[in-house]
């Protein structure tokens, strides 16, 4: 785990900050800065921080630090995770199933598959478990009865089978292959 | 062009990418394992695993008999033999093969192997559809340690059958012929589901699982005494489900804690008592056989469901009357009926009987809708008698449900109103009848509905329509001012072709 010697540096760079419309508390909350890998910063709200353990253990460590670097997560993805996170927090506090049910629902329905995508190592960094689970039953969905080769572009993978070898495996999993859609 | 361009999902760690699998259906998750060697892997070490002959796994759907198990288990063999090298923890095994003739028998190794294998790898859920035979039949005592969630469908020649563990929470058995004993032990199982053939005579005990939160016995020999003495035992029962049990003829059952309670089909019952004060739903599925049934619980839903013969039995509606009459302040009552019109007490016999549903609020009849007019406004005259105080009475077909809404001003009813209802306590709804909301009907219902309830009920004041749900009503008739049929005259000359103007009727009073 990184320890406070990181911080001092992140004074040194510029920072951009990104509107954080205060919604509804009057009181002053804390807020934890946190900056992505492209160096945008976020100022979110410390319960909102708290929803990603990664940044939680982070602070457990060095509590004295105010801001949390994230290299390995850039700045769109972010901004969508905080979103999500955001919204929970609002459910944790007043649960409403069927509300939060829907929430989630429209969440993934207006992404595109890029940013499903994008956001799925982020959730998995910041060890957001409910988001990485309607992130990856809505990619799920968005593949389901589709082509290999679609699942590929979709993915960004690149084959490393030899033509040999995936014949191999294709007819192995013959099976699977009946009623796929058209791409 | 991709739509991804950079290949992010590659990097991430097994777990992630088997979850993605996990959360397709089976045959899409095996489909992903072409994707790249990185996929290949993580399906085959994937903590859940499927074997299904339906799925067509190893091309033995065009296969009979011997062969096609053979093929079926040779890919079974190859899957498993490339995993075997593997160090990965197992979750799941699920092993569907339906053997049906003894010359199967002599490929069980296939089968058995496999099921040794979950077994080995500490499987937590164990889902076996197999139709395997044991010969002779055998007494199995099993001991699970790591289970947690066992499936056993199909499965001949075990005539006793005993688990214990102290992982198990689920437990389901189905259709296992020739079974004839099932004794569990697992403090912890919170599932048991236990489904005979239709002449199982199989005895079940589990009386020693304490934690039991869903108990559902079908076929099963259980008698009303075994209900009556452990079933208070299980302290966090919540959902009990009993069908086709033929030994049961009182059924007594107290929980505090139970919530649903299901009884279908059991064709000797003669007497239902239940005292639950968290019971919410109870459910009544078969023939109308008993004639008392006592609820003792504050507020709950009654969904009953009966099966009749045509021709009605002689005395199919003072037995109606006196079974329905048992549910009389439930919270809401669903009823339906294998013949819809034998909800309707006939007209002459409703002088002898007395309406069995005084203070029913809410009444949903489930099943077809009348497709004739008539029939339509018999069956809605004939619950009114039944229960004359609805509030709702909705009729609710496939995902369709129609409603009619009432309000009454019960102060006024005049004995000398009405023929009917002469020397009654209580008055039926035609006395007191104020409003009537028409809920989702067709413009030909609403018309037929419309003239009904003007004709019928001497103190209604309005008769609207809202469609949907929605809440502005389309359309508000004031009748029946002065006992009057003037307007009632002019609702009949209506027809289909000019409902709308007839929705433009201002209010008149």
């Amino acid at each position: 785990m990184s320890s406070s010697t990181d911080s001092p540096t992140l004074t040194t760079e510029t920072t951009q900050l990104s509107p954080q419309p205060d919604t509804e508390t009057a009181k002053p909350t804390k807020k934890i800065t946190l900056k992505s890998s492209d160096n945008q910063i976020f100022e979110v709200e410390e319960s909102v921080a708290m929803e990603f353990a990664t940044v939680k253990s982070f602070f457990e460590d060095s509590p004295s630090t105010d801001t949390v670097p994230l290299p390995n997560v850039t700045a769109k993805p972010l901004s969508q995770v905080i979103e999500f996170c955001k919204e929970q927090i609002k459910f944790k506090a007043n649960p409403d199933e069927a509300q939060k049910k829907k929430y989630n629902a429209e969440f993934v329905t207006e992404k595109s598959d890029k940013d499903l995508v994008d956001m799925i190592p982020v959730a998995n960094y910041l060890e957001i478990k409910d988001l990485l689970d309607v992130l990856n039953q809505a990619v799920a969905d968005r593949i389901e009865n589709k082509s290999v080769e679609y699942v590929r572009s979709f993915f960004g993978i690149d084959n490393d089978f030899t033509a040999e070898e995936e014949a191999a495996l294709r007819r192995e999993h013959a099976w699977a292959y009946e009623g796929v859609d058209e791409d | 062009m991709p739509i991804q361009e950079v290949d992010l999902i590659s990097e991430l760690p097994d777990p992630i990418i088997q979850h993605i699998m996990s959360s397709l259906p089976y045959k899409d998750a095996a489909r992903m394992s072409v994707l790249s060697k990185r996929f290949a892997s993580a399906w085959t070490s994937s903590p859940t695993i499927i074997f299904d002959e339906t799925l067509n796994m190893g091309s033995c759907l065009e296969l009979t008999g011997k062969q096609r198990l053979d093929s079926f288990l040779s890919y079974v063999g190859e899957f498993l033999s490339r995993r075997r090298r593997l160090d990965v923890s197992l979750e799941k095994f699920s092993f569907c093969f339906c053997l049906n003739n003894s010359s199967d028998q002599q490929s069980n190794g296939g089968i058995e192997n496999a099921i040794s294998y979950a077994i080995e790898n500490d499987v937590k859920e164990l889902e076996l559809d197999v139709g395997f035979m044991l010969e002779p039949p055998q007494n199995l005592a099993l001991d699970f340690p790591s289970i947690r969630e066992l499936r056993l469908e199909k499965c001949k020649g075990m005539r006793e059958l005993s688990f214990s563990s102290q992982s198990l929470k689920i437990v389901v058995l189905e259709f296992c012929q020739g079974l004839e004993k099932v004794e569990i032990d697992a403090p912890n199982l919170e599932s048991f589901s236990f489904g005979g053939g239709a002449n199982s005579s199989c005895s079940v005990d589990v009386t020693a699982c304490m934690s039991l939160e869903y108990l559902s016995l079908k076929n099963a020999e259980i008698t009303d005494e075994w209900i009556k003495h452990e079933i208070h035992k299980f302290i966090r029962l919540e959902v009990f489900k009993v069908g086709r049990c033929r030994l049961l003829k009182n059924f007594h059952v107290s929980n505090a804690n139970l919530k649903t309670l299901e009884i279908s089909d059991c064709s000797n019952l003669q007497k239902i008592e239940i005292y639950s004060r968290s019971l919410n739903t109870f459910v009544y599925g078969g023939q109308l056989m008993p004639s008392r049934v006592f609820i003792y619980s504050p507020s709950f839903h009654a969904k009953v469901s009966l099966s009749v013969d045509d021709p009605l039995p002689h005395d199919w509606f003072s037995s109606l009357r006196d079974f329905l009459s048992c549910f009389d302040h439930c919270k809401e009552l669903e009823i339906a009926c294998s013949i819809e019109m034998a909800l309707i007490f006939p007209i002459d016999s409703r002088d002898s009987l007395l309406p069995p549903l005084y203070d029913l609020k809410y009444l949903k009849v489930v099943g077809k809708f009348p497709a004739k007019s008539e029939d339509l406004v018999d069956l809605v005259d004939g619950l009114l008698w039944s229960s004359h105080r609805l509030t709702v009475l909705s009729f609710v077909s496939g995902n369709k449900e129609k409603s009619l809404k009432f309000e009454y001003d019960i102060a006024v009813a005049i004995d000398e109103d009405l023929q009917c209802c002469y020397s009654m306590p209580i008055k039926c709804w035609r006395h007191s009848l104020k409003k009537v909301t028409v809920e989702n009907f067709d413009d030909r219902e609403n018309t037929i509905l419309q003239r009904f309830f003007s004709q019928k009920a001497i103190r209604l004041e309005a008769i609207s329509r809202d469609d949907n749900g929605s809440a502005d009503a389309l359309a508000e008739e004031g009748v029946s001012q002065d006992y009057g049929s003037v307007i009632t005259g002019n609702i009949e000359d209506l027809g289909d072709a000019i409902m709308a103007n007839f929705l433009d009727v201002n209010e008149i009073y």
